[in-house]
């Protein structure tokens, strides 16, 4: 009896991984996350005034960079350019590290920590990238909402402009549109 | 069967390290793949497996394990102890249907008293003899979020008894718990219903209400009769989450319970000739407790939490009868002081007030003198994470200062090195130094275990108010690698030293008298035993496809004693070292065969436990869970099914009888709404 049982656990074990492809064409959320937020350096304009720190850079900026999706965005921005500008990322420690960031990622633990920096962000053009769906309707400009097994940007367009910032068509396209404050 | 199942999990890990290679590469490529893409292909891009949760704790310096509310459904576990037989390093075991032995790394028992447990913030041990009791903490399992287990002292920042480990079980806020649910668990030896209501006041004031009732059915005495050990137990409580702002919030949450459970003891009388009885009884508990926490996140990512509880308990059980209140203030500051430093301090004090009586039944076994006492307890400590060299090396430091009525002033420093060569590796290494500080039974107790020394003359144990903390230094090392967002594997070595580890002394002989009918040698708890424990740890965590999840562990441990000069230090000795089992491994798959039905299988081997005389077994425990509607959730869960009965701890001394373990089935049903 214990035998067969025994027999049947490993079976059940084994059955799935000699039988399933570990890789197809599917990727991570966090590949696909950080490969969106790789693209809103092209896909979202910024005024020239908020290059005035480093005109030179675009920077990428979060509270952690030991997550997951910051370590992988960190490869795909790596050699990297957006124009002219060199794509980098930076970690930021508090409100006073912002100066100079043009995209500030929240993850969904941190995002309790967005209402204190919001003022400071608004007039600043700097673009709020947060990584669960409600993002955009918290005070975030972009959160990114899983649907099914698809990946979309919900942008918050007034907030958006508010910030002097604006998104290309084409990623307002397949973006879902959210307003309010 | 043993080498049998060797040969399969070897032929497992060749599988295991075929894949590795080619996943590691497919990594790189799919990103190369991804960044190729338009915003339209991207968008249409397909999410392979949710691999989150096994990347929480990778980046935390000490030997953690997190059981999610996921684990606990796929075990069907229905309690607390149950939800911790997963977890590596950490040992379970039931004494009986409502006793159980649990702890990490070693020195386990009815009174296992290296813990520190913690629901929602509120420590859950009591300092009668800094031990947990296990029967009354529960609440509604499906609200519970996660269980987070750190082996090793925890002593920097969590305080003392947090010497092998700390437990911590959080349950959802109360805007994740929103809705009716109506549960019941229905089986061969256990039945239980819940009922909970989530409701929100305003959109930034959610609660929930619960209500809920187990028994446990008798386990099986050691000639096959039917034991007396059934327990009844019935709770309520509430909770209530307010975000009073995007900075503040405040939560306020109560629980309250009552428990009967059966206790069959051997005791000593003052009935000749034998002077010694087995006597059944039924215990009562019940306790209420409430806390309050505000947190407070601060613009610049700082915060401050500010936590206040109250808990009451009370206990007539068969060893002793007594009732204890405790006040706690805490406050934790997190700041970024400077760059690249990360600071935690924090501040407690925690008031107990202990009243003690005789148990009708004890009459003199179990007495604590005096029979009140108020305790004061003061603490504060400070840890910062200081990152030495950027993305790579990050040193903690930090310590522990606590002022307790018992051992005065302790400090409980630690130093935590991690180094991460790449992503998805960490290195890590640690020593901290804990002290166990005095419970109030080493200080205070007179108990006489239900040992006859020899016909006529009987052991007693006297509480010693010389009885100092004992003390441990512990070194650490770990290594956690992630070869693919999908897998997680852990290991950890450690190396613990203790001193002056609860001994006992011999201080004299009492003569027979009228009031005491037996002589008996008095022993006196002492500080004498040294010992050095060391261990391998290793979890395993791996979801090959969408539909299958693996979490694997095992554990190596062993203990060395060095004894004191005394027999009865001898004694302790071996039943330290027996108490624990050598070999552990644990195992725990699902397969989702649709989207609505997941079946599950668990196997567990345990060593030998040579002082409890409990042989080695292999069990396993098998499960389907049926969603059939939205609303409706269907489990079926069959237990420990390849052994009729089988014991899984006895204690050694001041012990209950103890009772095997049965094969069970039971039926789970969920209505949500």
């Amino acid at each position: 009896m214990s035998r067969i049982l025994l027999g049947a656990v490993v079976w059940f074990l084994l059955f799935p991984i000699t039988n399933q492809p570990v890789h197809g064409t599917e990727f991570s959320e966090d590949q696909i996350k950080a490969v969106y937020l790789f693209n809103f350096a092209e896909f979202i304009r910024w005024p020239d005034s908020a290059f005035t720190e480093h005109p030179e850079a675009f920077h990428f900026c979060a509270l952690n960079e030991q997550s997951s999706i910051i370590r992988i965005l960190k490869k795909v921005i790596n050699g990297e350019t957006a124009g002219a500008r060199k794509l980098v990322f930076r970690r930021i420690n508090n409100q006073d590290d912002l100066k100079g960031c043009q995209l500030v990622y929240f993850q969904a633990s941190e995002q309790s920590k967005l209402a204190g920096l919001l003022p400071k962000l608004k007039m600043r053009n700097i673009l709020t990238v947060g990584d669960t769906e409600d993002f955009a309707k918290r005070g975030g400009m972009i959160g990114i909402a899983r649907h099914n097994r698809h990946l979309h940007p919900v942008i918050n367009v007034q907030r958006l402009k508010q910030a002097g910032l604006k998104a290309s068509a084409k990623l307002l396209r397949l973006a879902f549109v959210v307003d309010g404050e | 069967m043993i080498k049998k199942l060797v040969d399969y999990l070897g032929s497992m890990g060749i599988a295991v390290s075929l894949i590795f290679s080619s996943v590691m590469a497919d990594e790189e490529k799919s990103l190369k793949q991804l960044m190729s893409f338009s915003l339209e292909e991207l968008a249409n891009a397909e999410v392979t497996i949710a691999g989150k949760t096994l990347q929480k704790a990778t980046d935390i310096p000490a030997a953690v394990y997190v059981v999610s509310q996921k684990d606990i459904r796929r075990m069907g576990a229905t309690s607390i102890p149950e939800a911790l037989r997963m977890v590596p390093g950490v040992q379970v075991a039931r004494i009986d249907a409502n006793k159980w032995a649990v702890t990490s790394r070693g020195f386990n028992g009815l009174f296992a008293n290296n813990l520190l447990v913690m629901m929602d913030g509120r420590t859950v041990y009591t300092p009668l003899f800094s031990g947990v009791h296990w029967d009354v903490q529960d609440t509604v399992i499906e609200d519970i979020e996660r269980i987070e287990v750190i082996r090793g002292p925890g002593a920097a920042v969590w305080g003392a008894n947090a010497v092998n480990g700390v437990i911590n079980i959080i349950t959802k806020k109360a805007e994740d718990t929103q809705g009716m649910l109506l549960a019941g668990t229905f089986g061969t030896e256990r039945g239980i219903v819940t009922a909970r209501y989530g409701n929100k006041l305003s959109d930034d004031v959610y609660y929930r209400l619960y209500a809920k009732y187990r028994n446990q059915d008798n386990g099986v005495l050691e000639d096959g009769s039917k034991g007396t050990d059934g327990w009844d137990d019935a709770r309520g409580g509430f909770r209530v989450d307010w975000q009073i702002n995007t900075e503040n919030r405040f939560t306020v949450q109560g629980d309250f319970y009552q428990g009967l459970m059966g206790d069959r003891a051997n005791l000593l009388t003052k009935q000749a000739p034998e002077f010694r009885a087995t006597v059944d009884r039924t215990g009562d508990v019940w306790g209420a407790n409430l806390l309050t926490r505000w947190t407070q996140t601060l613009s610049d990512g700082s915060s401050h939490e500010l936590q206040f509880y109250y808990d009451h308990s009370y206990r007539d059980s068969w060893l002793v009868k007594h009732q204890q209140d405790i006040l706690d203030l805490d406050y934790q500051y997190h700041f970024f002081p400077l760059t690249r430093h990360n600071v935690v301090v924090g501040a407690a004090y925690r008031y107990t007030d202990f009243q003690n009586q005789t148990t009708s039944l004890t009459a003199n076994a179990g007495l604590v003198r005096p029979k009140n006492s108020q305790d004061h307890l003061f603490s504060a400590f400070i840890q910062d994470d200081i990152e030495v060299i950027e993305d790579s090396v990050w040193l903690t430091l930090g310590s522990k200062f606590e002022h307790n009525d018992y051992s005065g002033f302790e400090v409980q420093p630690s130093a935590r090195l991690r180094w991460k060569p790449n992503q998805g590796q960490l290195l890590w290494a640690a020593v901290s130094r804990a002290v166990r500080t005095p419970s109030r039974a080493e200080h205070d107790a007179f108990l006489i275990p239900d040992r006859v020394v020899q016909p006529g003359v009987i052991s007693a144990l006297k509480g010693n108010r010389n009885f100092d903390s004992e003390q441990l230094i512990a070194y650490e090392l770990g290594y956690r690698f992630q070869p693919h967002e999908t897998m997680l594997l852990d290991f950890t070595l450690f190396y613990n030293d203790y001193d002056k580890l609860r001994s006992f002394s011999p201080v004299g002989v009492s003569l027979p008298s009228q009031t005491a009918p037996l002589a008996a040698f008095v022993l006196e708890f002492d500080n004498q035993i040294k010992a050095e424990t060391y261990g391998f740890e290793m979890a395993f965590d791996w979801q090959p496809t969408e539909q299958l999840t693996i979490r694997a562990s095992y554990t190596y441990f062993d203990i060395q004693l060095h004894n004191g000069p005394n027999p009865a230090d001898m004694a302790l000795a071996e039943a330290f070292e027996g108490q624990s089992p050598e070999h552990q491994v644990n195992l725990l798959s699902s397969y989702e065969l649709t989207p609505d039905l997941t079946l599950t299988m668990g196997g567990h081997y345990i060593d030998r436990l040579s002082a409890s005389n409990v042989g080695s077994h292999l069990d396993i425990d098998v499960g389907m869970r049926w969603q059939v509607t939205k609303n409706l959730n269907f489990a079926l869960f069959g237990k420990n099914l390849l052994h009729d009965e089988r014991f899984e701890f006895r204690q050694v001394t001041l012990a209950p009888v103890s009772t095997k373990i049965e094969r069970e089935g039971y039926l789970m049903l969920e209505l949500k709404f």
